[in-house]
């Protein structure tokens, strides 16, 4: 069974909460169905920082951005294959 | 983006897995998407008596892969799909055809599922969705 991700609240920058899903280990399309999860329990303004290392991951994450209209905040590699996405619900 | 119908045939554990990823990986991106059992694959939406991870067919070194990769967390399995893909909003059908030929009634099949159709009425549902066989 895939582990549940774990996750935290944070305070980001400017502010706004940021909740940590850490997605690591799990193959696509796990990840971003993580990230759509995440972002359905914030409210809009809020954002979900999660990291994962499956190598399709930071192209998903651009093209889940555009297709449903959340903010791709920022994407930057974390070293060990791993990327961290900050992703704002809109 | 369209809508996506997957044609669900074979019984084989790698296929149906993959094709549930399918399924997820479209819901996740905000498509709507149907799913009909047919055939072989059929008996994964019995309420009892479903083809097992374990005792899994297809070819066993896919199988066997594919079961270490699940073992480990990496994927899920074909039950935790399935409960994804209903929990994120798929529409699951059973192929009424395919419970004939095999002889499996509504009864037999899961609940939550949406009622049993013809070929017929599935093809004209999914008229305007991309169609994948798998």
């Amino acid at each position: 069974m895939a582990e549940p991700t774990r996750e935290k609240t944070q305070a980001g920058e400017g502010g706004i909460r940021v909740v940590a899903v850490d997605a690591r280990g799990l193959f696509c399309p796990l990840p971003i169905v993580k990230l759509k999860l995440a972002l359905e329990k914030v409210p809009s303004g809020d954002a979900v920082e999660i990291l994962a290392d499956d190598p399709g991951f930071p192209e998903d994450v651009v093209s889940w951005c555009e297709e449903t209209g959340n903010d791709l905040l920022s994407l930057r590699p974390e070293g060990n294959g791993a990327f961290v996405a900050c992703v704002r619900k809109r | 983006m369209r809508n996506l119908a997957l044609i669900f045939h074979d019984e084989a554990y790698d296929r149906v897995h993959h094709g549930l990823n399918l399924a997820v990986a479209a819901l996740a991106l905000g498509r709507g998407v149907r799913l009909i059992f047919t055939y072989w694959a059929l008996p994964y939406l019995k309420r009892e008596g479903r083809p097992s991870l374990k005792g899994a067919r297809g070819d066993e070194q896919r199988v066997t892969s594919l079961l270490d990769k699940i073992e480990k967390g990496h994927v899920e399995d074909v039950e935790e799909l399935l409960e994804r893909v209903r929990a994120l909003g798929g529409r699951i059908y059973a192929c009424t055809n395919s419970m004939g030929i095999l002889n499996i009634s509504r009864d037999e099949l899961r609940a939550e599922l949406e009622r049993p159709v013809g070929l017929t009425t599935f093809l004209r549902e999914c008229s305007e969705d991309q169609i994948l066989f798998i």
